[in-house]
């Protein structure tokens, strides 16, 4: 490659050959992520919510709160969801409905920071040195992101 | 009852959760395809309808907003990676400026108060209406010259055209221009809930001179990860609701894999058309109600 570089290029479109792959695994990999991850947090979303939905005391309470998301209302906070990764666990331990549906909101988020792992892998496994800085840096920001908001 | 201003409804008191979740899933539906279809997350229907129609917190609704555009982004994306329709190393380079932004974007909003977001939205939206309908159409614009880092990065490809029967080629242009442009948008998708589609798309067709139906497929295959970079921060800060962002979230996905697959058929003049109008509606709405 190095001594006959260039070559075997057709003489009229130099780049058009070298753009041309983009990563063969990587686009079947990033769509089956994706599709899981999507799949797998509606699923617990939808789960959670009929959980609330049969619930008589998920049910009340839910009634309770729902005047207070109106425009307005002071401190969304004080509707007592879990928010933080240990109050969903346990919430989902004892199989409470809004605690499953924010595991599966959760899950969501996460889907497209599985994604850009996903691609980091898939770009090493093609040598691609640019793209592994790239998408490597990108994970940074977001694992960083997630370290800070929680 | 509730206490509410005069000229505000009561309607969050009035419904029971069932009716709630209900109401709220068609709605994501409706967002969902309207968002996959012009190349949006769904936020400039969600954070509008959650907030004018419905009375729910602006900070809820942009909460809520987050995680529908990453439902959107997700669900379409599959169809577009399938399609070859988006360019995963544009979007990818492109991320690093647009999940920097988010980050920032979410800090700014933890600190503004809602009125200004109200403006902000309007004002974002608004201008990228104008971009879209004063632009040339794809065919009688002259190609921009590649620039030196789309060639280094292998960024240039090419698509299927469903409407012109043949495969499309394309170079990449201005690619720092991009970048910069990125970050405005990743941070205003941080701080507003959006997946500022609206800029993104702009941003590559006119910077980067690529076809409109790369850029919106792009575009979308890049909102779930600057959406996830924001999200986070909502998540802890307990913006995300369950009670509104479940239902919302769900049907938001069932449309927009509905919307995904109407666009490969669709007229890219008609879709640009559609999507000015739309947006355009919206900004005034929230102008309005951000003066107000």
């Amino acid at each position: 490659m190095k001594d006959r570089g260039g070559l075997q290029d057709s003489p009229g479109s130099p780049g058009a050959e070298q753009t041309e792959p983009v990563v063969p695994g990587l686009e079947i990999a990033v769509s089956i992520v994706l599709r899981a991850g999507v799949i797998l947090s509606s699923l617990l979303i939808a789960a959670g919510t009929a959980v609330v939905l049969a619930t008589p005391s998920s049910r009340s309470s839910a009634r309770r709160a729902i005047p207070q998301l109106r425009r307005g209302a002071l401190a969304p906070t004080a509707l007592r969801t879990p928010h933080t990764l240990a109050a969903v666990f346990s919430g989902v331990g004892r199989g409470h409905g809004l605690a499953i549906v924010m595991l599966g909101l959760l899950l969501l988020i996460a889907t497209p920071v599985l994604r850009v792992m996903v691609s980091v892998v898939a770009f090493a496994l093609e040598r691609d040195r640019r793209f592994v800085l790239i998408t490597g840096a990108v994970l940074c920001v977001l694992i960083g992101s997630f370290a800070i908001g929680g | 009852m509730p206490v509410v201003s005069g000229r505000e409804p009561a309607r969050l008191g009035q419904v029971s959760p069932l009716e709630l979740t209900l109401v709220l899933f068609v709605i994501g539906i409706v967002a969902g395809a309207l968002g996959a279809l012009l190349g949006l997350g769904g936020g400039f229907v969600v954070v509008p309808v959650l907030t004018l129609f419905l009375g729910v917190n602006i900070r809820l609704a942009i909460g809520t907003s987050i995680v529908t555009v990453i439902a959107t982004s997700s669900g379409a994306a599959v169809a577009y990676v399938r399609d070859h329709m988006a360019n995963m190393r544009i979007g990818m380079f492109l991320e690093l400026a647009t999940s920097t932004g988010a980050v920032t974007g979410a800090f700014l909003g933890s600190i503004l108060v809602p009125k200004v977001l109200y403006v902000i939205f309007a004002v974002v939206l608004g201008q990228s209406a104008i971009a879209v309908a004063r632009r040339k159409s794809l065919e009688d614009r002259p190609p921009l010259p590649a620039d030196a880092w789309a060639d280094k990065l292998g960024l240039h490809s090419s698509y299927p055209d469903a409407a012109r029967g043949r495969v499309v080629t394309y170079h990449v242009a201005r690619s720092k221009l991009a970048l910069a442009l990125m970050y405005v948008a990743g941070t205003m998708s941080g701080l507003l809930g959006i997946g500022s589609g609206t800029l993104k798309v702009p941003a590559m067709d006119l910077a980067m001179g690529l076809p409109i139906k790369v850029s919106t497929a792009t575009s979308n295959f890049m909102i779930g990860v600057t959406a996830a970079a924001s999200a986070g921060v909502y998540f802890g800060r307990g913006d995300v609701n369950p009670l509104i962002s479940a239902p919302v979230a769900v049907g938001v996905l069932i449309g927009a894999l509905g919307g995904a697959r109407l666009l490969s058929g669709i007229n890219p003049r008609r879709l640009r058309v559609l999507f000015a109008i739309v947006v355009l509606a919206v900004a005034i709405d929230m102008l309005v109600k951000g003066v107000s």
